[in-house]
């Protein structure tokens, strides 16, 4: 770590877990231009976006979002762990986790697997804050059964040709770049036939509408496609291998997701108790409680992120991650309401935030895989009870 | 740290020493297991305590982790029996002016002396007394098969020698974690063999959904623990000494065989009940071992009223 201009930087890659967090606590606590974000609560979607990635590029610039990246991605080398850490400690020094990085975390690592080059040219500018990319998976008519995705991608030459819609797309509606789970096969062909894409949201034929949770929040989007053209360059993964590249990030979305929202969790925690006037036995029973199924997720987390780290696959058991994550993230936000009653129904500081993201954390049992489907993932794959 | 080949080897050594009838202690010396604890404390603690669970065993093992705990003794020969708080306090933390009961684990039979520790204000001592100085009563226990105790000093207690009651604290609940997640392990497998045989409505049990998910919760709440378990002995060499890490263990033990229970029952159906079927048996075991050195219910009131008066939010887990 050097210091350049008075500001702390991070040197060079690749630097050690233990002094990677040491110069970054070093920055995230005497950096005085990062002030603006501490403590901030944005008044929307949009603008919280924009705070983001205005953060994301600060971090980018002096390095330390750069540790954990590969090269290729416009990193410094490092792994998943460099990643856990600047997290945890964006949280802990009271710094928003920039929104983007969840879906980075989800979206980078398979397209650093399955199509280096397209990940050369287009990740550096979403690791530096200068866009954001929309997962397109669910469908009106594919949800938690993913294999029956419709929308269709029909080659034609070196192209395809893209018709469909996209649901429940986190953050889509400002998306700059999408990455879609679309057929290529046959429409029976369920999990065989489909394939990932790569699409710019700008791209002729492409209509993007952000949806409000009841919060009124636009925390998710709908996606159109009308004879949209792909050039088959944009293929990630092989063509109708679409399938493996989904349940290849699905182990990220999984890990590194659950891992990263432990730390805000953290962070919400810490802001809940400030928020405490007064408090009895019960209150703090149930705020142990929620804290306690944050701290449960870190401690089953910590090993598929190192897994994940050191290059294995996780298989099913990030199931039991994906089912603890769900629980924390509930736990906590039902702890805020019940212990802030009744601000969320009637009003009171802060309410804005805490309705939000009371809201969004009730999707925490439904996105990326409902907790029923977790559930039947374990009782067949760990359990391997006769299937139902 | 032990690979999976050496586990599964110990694992099965152990399974075969456990329900011997012949005293754990000599077994466990015939395989050596002291060098094993020496090269690994964690994989040794884990696997003895947790197969201790699955075979529902009675043994002085948990006493000789507190008696290591609590730091080094020039003596040998001398058979020592542990007092472990009784339930309901979760630690030795006592008015030493008034010794209260204390618990031993099994009747004093071939004891020379009774160690009992003493946590009062700052001082961690432990007091030593003659079999004669207590009066031993037997408890109404809901597990009927363990032999635990009530003693009464009917002496005033002397001062102590130094002592580390609090590590001992810590070390009693990583292992009593392995030993509840273990005994509740053996009930979720007897639940899903259950249900995986029995048949109503023309299919198995657990082909239902409703079944499915409870035994699923069950897993993941004992997949839990274990991650907790392995973190609290990350954090040995932790400014407390682990001891926030072994409470939290501790809890998430508890609640997994509170929440096992609750599944396995169900699914059973009123054959889990009986005395005959062997359910009921990890279930009450499980349940006993929870309440003792605080139960999960003690440890959330304990923690939420330390982080309500300002104590750090700590994550536990870090990778650093």
């Amino acid at each position: 770590v050097t210091a350049t201009e008075g500001r702390c930087v991070a040197e060079d890659p690749p630097l050690a877990l233990a002094r990677y967090r040491a110069g970054l606590r070093a920055f995230l606590s005497s950096d005085r231009s990062l002030d603006a974000w501490r403590g901030a609560a944005e008044p929307s979607v949009e603008a919280m976006l924009e705070a983001h990635s205005a953060l994301m590029a600060e971090l980018a610039t002096t390095g330390w979002s750069r540790h954990g990246w590969p090269a290729e991605a416009g990193g410094l080398g490092g792994d998943l762990r460099h990643r856990a850490v600047l997290y945890d400690e964006l949280a802990a020094h009271d710094l928003p986790v920039p929104a983007q990085y969840a879906l980075l975390e989800t979206m980078a690592p398979a397209m650093l697997n399955f199509a280096p080059s397209l990940a050369r040219k287009f990740l550096p500018a979403f690791l530096n804050g200068g866009e954001w990319w929309g997962q397109g998976f669910s469908e009106p008519d594919a949800g938690s059964d993913m294999a029956s995705i419709r929308t269709q991608a029909v080659r034609d030459g070196n192209r395809y040709v893209l018709n469909g819609q996209k649901l429940w797309t986190t953050y889509g509606a400002t998306a700059t770049r999408l990455m879609c789970l679309v057929r290529t096969g046959e429409p029976s062909s369920r999990h065989r036939g489909l394939s990932m894409l790569f699409l710019d949201a700008d791209s002729p034929g492409v209509e993007l509408r952000p949806i409000a949770l009841a919060s009124g929040r636009n925390e998710v989007a709908e996606m159109f496609f009308q004879d949209v053209t792909v050039p088959c360059s944009r293929l990630v993964g092989a063509e109708n291998d679409g399938w493996a590249v989904a349940m290849y990030l699905l182990q990220f979305e999984r890990a590194s997701y659950a891992w990263l929202t432990s730390a805000v969790l953290l962070a919400q925690l810490r802001r809940l108790r400030r928020e405490l006037a007064g408090y009895g036995e019960l209150a703090a029973r149930t705020f142990a409680r929620a804290y306690l199924d944050v701290v449960a997720l870190r401690c089953s987390s910590i090993a598929t992120v190192r897994r994940l780290a050191d290059g294995e696959t996780v298989g099913p058991e990030a199931s039991v991650d994906k089912i603890l994550l769900a629980r924390a993230e509930q736990s906590v936000f039902d702890a805020a309401r019940q212990l802030l009653e009744p601000v969320l129904e009637i009003g009171g500081a802060g309410v804005d935030a805490w309705r939000a993201d009371w809201w969004y954390s009730r999707a925490a049992t439904i996105l990326g895989g409902s907790v029923e489907i977790q559930r039947s993932i374990v009782a067949d794959r760990l359990l391997r009870l006769p299937r139902e | 740290m032990m690979d999976e080949q050496l586990r599964d080897l110990l694992r099965s050594s152990l399974r075969k020493v456990i329900g011997s009838g012949v005293e754990l202690r000599r077994s466990l010396d015939g395989l050596g297991w002291s060098e094993v604890v020496t090269d690994d404390a964690e994989g040794a603690t884990t696997l003895l305590f947790t197969e201790h669970g699955r075979a529902l065993a009675c043994s002085r093992a948990l006493e000789e982790v507190v008696l290591a705990a609590l730091g080094p003794r020039d003596v040998t020969d001398v058979r020592s029996a542990v007092v472990v708080p009784m339930p309901p306090a979760p630690d030795w933390r006592v008015d030493p002016a008034r010794p209260a009961a204390g618990l031993v684990l099994a009747p004093l039979r071939d004891v020379d002396e009774l160690v009992w520790p003493v946590w009062s204000g700052s001082a961690e001592t432990v007091v030593r007394l003659a079999p004669c100085d207590v009066r031993v009563e037997a408890m109404d226990l809901m597990d009927g098969t363990l032999g635990w105790h009530r003693v009464t000093p009917l002496v005033e207690f002397h001062t102590g020698e130094p002592a580390t009651t609090s590590a001992a604290v810590a070390a009693a609940r990583r292992a009593l974690s392995a030993e509840i997640i273990g005994a509740s392990a053996a009930a979720l497998d007897l639940a899903c063999e259950h249900t995986s045989v029995r048949r109503q409505f023309g299919r198995e049990l657990a082909t239902f959904q409703a079944v499915r998910h409870r035994l699923a919760d069950a897993h993941v709440a004992i997949t839990s623990a274990s991650g907790a378990l392995s973190v609290a002995w990350a954090n040995t060499s932790s400014p407390d000494g682990g001891q926030w890490a072994a409470a939290v263990a501790k809890f998430e033990a508890g609640r997994a065989q509170a929440t096992v229970a609750t599944h396995v029952l169900q699914v059973f159906g009123a054959t889990g009940l009986t005395r005959e079927h062997p359910l009921h048996r990890f279930v009450t075991r499980a349940a006993t071992l929870d309440v003792l050195f605080g139960s999960h219910r003690q440890i959330e009131a304990d923690i939420g009223a330390r982080l309500m008066a300002g104590a750090t939010l700590e994550p536990v887990a870090e990778l650093v």
